[in-house]
């Protein structure tokens, strides 16, 4: 549906599309910059998730105060 | 300038209440997160969090459904904004992800430096957010440069003037004082005697600030009173806030906290009610050139895409107040820490 050269299919093209005052170096910035975000975020994540693994599973009561989460 | 209430006037007003239910909603969980570094304490600074743990997500959703219904209603408008402000918007996200994930990280781990971090983050973050978010409405207020295309004709710096920055640091104490009131509400025992003394100082701070604004806009923006000063009836609004606003400190010194919160919402909407109403027709008015202005009827969709998108909102809007309230019906009462709290 949104391919090259349509943005919208047979309507408007993708150059049509384009924001007039957003220049190049806000996307790269933009792009750059949450892409970094997510790499530090993933590393967290996964950080925090061999933590929990290498912790293993609780007592059952634990298990069971989980199933209460809200 | 004419009041009719036409398909485009309605959705004005629809858009106008999401963004005032944001502001109110997410208000004091942002003045919560900036107050968080003010709490001594793992413990306490495990409460402050856990306030807001069941809301603040869905009350940022509000801010979701306030772009969307502008994205729909008014492209033209959501186009310019959402491009002309893009790196504050990008600062904005940052922002919000940061304090998010501040939320969720903050206690999953027992080190000390690895609770500070987050701690520094979620408050960080939430005086940015805030901040950004008082920007914004400075820049709607004050008028930003747009072509005669309607595009964003200006920089990012040009957003930082002096007015814009005004409004934003009055935000961030309106919020600061809303969310103040709140962990009074959400706490009790030692913790709760010491956030009710950050009821005052909050509350003069935002005065002050408020006090400021209004004379700045009076003064400097005479666009944003003409709407009330050609129908004098109208003045009855913002005389509404004020008494909404004088309210506050006068539970508070009753020792009524709730009736402050409540007093403090209702300012938030009117406050904002008195901003969309000078505002109107006018969704993002520009200058120097007012003539190039975004307005609901220039901005706007097809008059079917209106009609069809006011059947969906009189079934979708209800739904959200009613989830909306449950949400905070069932997750009333003091904050309780147990082992799978945030």
């Amino acid at each position: 549906v949104g391919r090259q050269p349509w943005i919208v299919y047979g309507l408007l093209r993708t150059s049509e599309g384009l924001s007039k005052s957003v220049s190049d170096a806000s996307v790269i910035t933009s792009l750059v910059l949450f892409s970094l975000i997510y790499l530090l975020l993933l590393a967290l994540f996964l950080f925090l998730l061999n933590e929990k693994i290498q912790h293993g599973p609780g007592e059952v009561e634990e298990i069971t105060e989980e199933g209460h989460r809200a | 300038m004419s009041f009719t209430l036409d398909l485009n006037t309605v959705w004005f007003v629809l858009v106008a209440i999401l963004f005032a239910g944001y502001a109110i909603l997410d208000g004091f969980d942002l003045g919560v997160g900036a107050l968080h570094l003010l709490a001594r304490g793992d413990r306490n600074r495990r409460v402050m969090i856990n306030s807001i743990g069941p809301v603040w997500d869905g009350n940022e959703v509000w801010l979701v459904t306030a772009g969307g219904a502008l994205f729909a209603a008014f492209p033209e408008a959501y186009a310019t904004a959402f491009s002309g402000f893009y790196l504050a918007m990008v600062l904005l996200l940052v922002g919000l992800i940061f304090r998010a994930v501040a939320i969720e990280f903050r206690s999953k781990r027992e080190s000390p430096r690895w609770r500070r971090s987050w701690d520094v983050s979620f408050a960080a973050s939430s005086i940015l957010s805030s901040l950004l978010i008082g920007i914004a409405l400075g820049n709607v207020v004050w008028g930003v440069p747009l072509d005669a295309e309607h595009e964003f004709a200006g920089t990012f710096l040009g957003l930082l003037h002096p007015y814009a920055l005004l409004v934003g640091v009055t935000t961030l104490a309106l919020f600061l004082m809303h969310g103040a009131i709140y962990v009074v509400l959400k706490s009790e025992g030692e913790f709760q005697a010491q956030a009710r003394t950050w009821i005052r100082p909050t509350i003069i701070f935002f005065l002050l600030m408020y006090v400021t604004t209004t004379m700045a806009t009076l003064l400097y923006v005479p666009h944003m009173a003409q709407n009330i000063r050609s129908r004098p009836v109208l003045f009855a609004l913002p005389l509404a806030a004020m008494l909404a606003i004088a309210n506050i400190p006068r539970e508070i010194h009753r020792g009524r906290e709730f009736r402050a919160f409540l007093s403090s919402c209702a300012s938030m909407l009117l406050l904002l009610a008195v901003a969309a109403l000078e505002a109107y027709p006018n969704l993002i008015t520009s200058r120097p050139d007012p003539e190039h202005s975004l307005t609901i009827h220039n901005a706007a969709s097809s008059q079917k895409t209106l009609m069809i998108m006011l059947i969906i909102a009189c079934i979708g809007v209800p739904l959200v107040l009613a989830y909306t309230a449950s949400i905070h019906w069932i997750f009333r009462g003091k904050v309780e820490i147990s082992e799978t709290s945030y």
